[in-house]
This record gives C-alpha cells, structure tokens and sequence, in this order.
C-alpha cells in the first residue's frame, strides 16, 4: 500500500478587523490554489475553534505553517492552543515593512497593490512548505 | 461599553464560498448601513483574548452569520456565553434568493447582489433589537 502523501496544513489568520488579515486569507489561497496545490491543505480556524473534526485532526496529524497577519499572532495562539505542530510562521506585518509599496486599501478590498502584498507572502509560504516536506523526507 | 450595540459575528471560514459571503455582509453592515449600532466580533482575536470581544459578546445581543452546516459562529459564541439574539443561516438565503456566488476567493456580481440582500436582512434585525 502507498503510503498517504504528507501535507502541510496552512492556518491564516481570519481575522475580521484589519486589511492585514484580509492579506493573510488570500495569500493561504494563494498557496493552496496556484502555488502548491498537491503540498497543502487549508486550515479553517473558525471550524477549528468549532472542533470540527476533520479540522482538528489535520492540524494534530500535520505540520503546520501559520500565516498571522499582525502582531497579536492569534492564529499562532490558536494552533497551539489545538496542539498543532507549527513548523513555519509567517508575519504578514513584517513582509509589509520589506514592502512598503504593497499597502493594501482595506479590509473589504485590498487593491492590486494588497493583492501584491499577499502574493509576495504566498511565495515565502510556498518556499517555506517545500522546505517542510524536505526536511521531513530526510 | 457604555451605549448598547449589536455585535455582528461571521462565519470567517476559508472552506467555502459563503465563509467569504458571511464575512462581506458584516463588513457591510458595521460600515455601511448600520455602523452606528453594530460592532464587528473578530472571532480569532476572540479566541486568542485579544481586544474586547469576549466582553461584547456577552454583553450585547448577538447575531450570528453561519456560513455552513457546522455552524462554528454560533459553537464559538455560545462557547463564550455570548448573548444570540438572531441567527441567519446562509445556504437558506441562498435557495430563497436564488443568487448563486462564484468561487471563495471572487464572490462575482451575484455574491454581491446576494451580499446586498443578506445585509439588509441584518440591518432590519439590529433594528428589531435596537429600535
């Protein structure tokens, strides 16, 4: 029998109030969608907090990569708190401050230069999951 | 805390497409049609004890926009002991309007005209609450 392909669990943050957590759920699409489609799964932290079971069992099951999308780091918190194997985490916050010019318009729409925004962050997840499987192959 | 609002809670899933409709409405109501009477619940930060969430949930009426049949919104703020004083379940807004969303991460223009109806079913229900 083969043996099931490991998959790396993207967990973002779903926040409702600031436009950074608006980048961070498009750039876990992003990931997921283009990037690495056969690599990843989508967390949803609402089902997660909901335990919803298909939801806590991968992020037991699977590493982790967090996409937070400010300081607070709830997403972070949140993983933990389900006993989540968090491999990577990625700060929405400070890839902005690399990139200034890719601010985003608000929370509702980010505009093509908040689309940036999470593209950029999608491709530092996409490098960071590869990273992930290889080191677990090893 | 003092002047009583509403606190409006989506579904902030990443699932399915009306996770992102859910989330729309609420951005449609606290900023557009009733912002003065509503307050917007972050369910990570919630969570996460950051911000006063936990404190408005149990304080002001509550409602909830569930995005699917795992109900998480309403789990998460009963969870709280959060006060729900309404409940719209999205995929029964679906089939009474008959506006299909395009996919999770563009709505299209029937997700938006189904976004338009939604929020106005909210409003009219802080309104109830808050008259």
């Amino acid at each position: 029998m083969l043996e099931e392909q490991k998959k790396v669990a993207i967990a973002v943050c779903t926040g409702m109030d600031q436009p950074l957590a608006t980048v961070a759920r498009y750039a876990g699409y992003h990931v997921l969608e283009k990037l690495r489609p056969d690599k990843t799964v989508l967390l949803c932290t609402p089902a997660l907090l909901g335990g919803v079971q298909e939801d806590v069992d991968f992020i037991k099951n699977n590493p982790a990569l967090v996409i937070d999308g400010c300081e607070e780091k709830c997403c972070e918190k949140i993983v933990k708190n389900a006993n989540g194997k968090i491999r990577a985490i990625i700060n929405v916050k400070d890839v902005l401050n690399e990139h200034r010019e890719f601010q985003p318009e608000s929370r509702v729409k980010l505009g093509p230069n908040g689309m940036k925004l999470a593209e950029t962050v999608g491709e530092i997840a996409a490098k960071k999951v590869d990273e992930i499987l290889e080191a677990d192959k090893a | 805390m003092s002047e009583k609002k509403v606190a409006i809670v989506a579904c902030t899933g990443m699932g399915k497409t009306l996770g992102t409709v859910a989330r729309q409405v609420a951005y449609k109501v606290v900023e557009e049609l009733r912002p003065e009477k509503t307050v917007l619940i972050c369910i990570p930060s919630m969570a996460a004890n950051v911000g006063e969430y936990k404190n408005q949930v149990k304080n002001y009426p509550s409602i909830i926009l569930d995005g699917c049949v795992e109900r998480c919104a309403t789990k998460v703020i009963s969870d709280n002991n959060g006060m729900i004083k309404g409940r719209l379940f999205l995929p029964q807004l679906v089939k009474k309007y008959g506006l299909k969303p395009g996919p999770r991460t563009d709505i299209g223009p029937e997700g938006e005209e189904l976004v338009t109806k939604i929020a106005q079913e909210v409003a009219e229900q802080v309104d109830r609450l808050l008259p």
